[in-house]
């Protein structure tokens, strides 16, 4: 199937399979390997991605789902290379990371969580993020990191 | 900051086994607890914040006086979080309860509790 999609602004026009999942379309076609795919069910969140503006676990969409449409992924997020949106500024400084693997996913949770809901509380960041797993940091930073990026 | 990190991760590890993780398999020997949902992986929603107290002791026994912080917290956290569980049914009797702690088995150890009274 013939798919055309937006990611971070630029269009990709691409041949693939019907199956080929939305993740695999950005990681493979576009070439944009930020985001992760972790469990591969949409149980973990680490391949979340902004499709028209709202949060999707792109290992449950399919390429061809995305058709027309425009995918923003971490690396999108930014006005301009080498800068950070607000939320990745706020993960570098409360320390919301520490493998990484889930960050990419995480950060666009938040950035939907955000546009959603500009002033949560710690519970709604609590359950906004739900969907998404980490190992690592007992989502303590994490949890700071949103509540700090929903003060700017 | 990374000593905080590591802490709060090993924490909240320690809570997810007094209270949800456990590989279950059927009795034919198939997991039942194949996915990152149903082995009930610990999210953001179950956990609260945590404030970090320290309490330390030199290392003697090694050249470089270092110790590793990455477990420290999983060690305390489920202890305390089983005994916590036990302490809230106390005054039913109830002293023991398998780990995780689940839902299920807490009620039932609630039932059977009230049941025998």
């Amino acid at each position: 199937v013939k798919v055309t999609v937006g990611v971070n602004g630029r269009q990709v026009a691409a041949e693939v399979a019907d199956r080929t999942l939305l993740v695999h379309f950005v990681r493979d076609v576009a070439g944009l390997t930020a985001t992760n795919v972790g469990c591969d069910t949409s149980s973990c969140g680490a391949c979340t991605v902004l499709l028209d503006g709202q949060s999707v676990k792109s290992c449950t969409v399919l390429a061809a789902q995305a058709d027309g449409r425009e995918v923003t992924t971490v690396e999108g997020l930014a006005s301009e290379p080498g800068d950070m949106h607000p939320v990745q500024r706020a993960f570098h400084a409360e320390h919301a990371l520490q493998c990484g693997f889930c960050t990419p996913g995480m950060v666009m949770a938040a950035v939907s969580l955000l546009a959603e809901n500009p002033k949560p509380t710690e519970e709604q960041v609590r359950s906004g993020l739900e969907g998404n797993l980490c190992r690592c940091t007992g989502y303590h930073n994490i949890i700071r990191a949103v509540l700090a990026a929903s003060e700017r | 900051v990374l000593t905080e990190g590591q802490r709060h991760g090993g924490i909240a590890q320690g809570v997810a086994q007094a209270l949800l993780e456990e590989m279950v398999y059927d009795p034919d020997g198939n997991p039942l607890t194949g996915t990152l949902v149903d082995y009930a992986t610990i999210t953001a929603a179950e956990l609260p914040s945590f404030e970090l107290l320290v309490s330390e002791t030199p290392a003697t026994i090694n050249p470089l006086g270092a110790k590793g912080i990455g477990e420290a917290g999983t060690i305390g956290a489920t202890p305390a979080m089983q005994s916590a569980v036990i302490d809230a049914l106390s005054h039913l009797g109830i002293r023991h309860i398998d780990m995780p702690a689940t839902p299920v088995r807490v009620w039932t150890a609630i039932s059977e509790a009230r049941a025998s009274q």
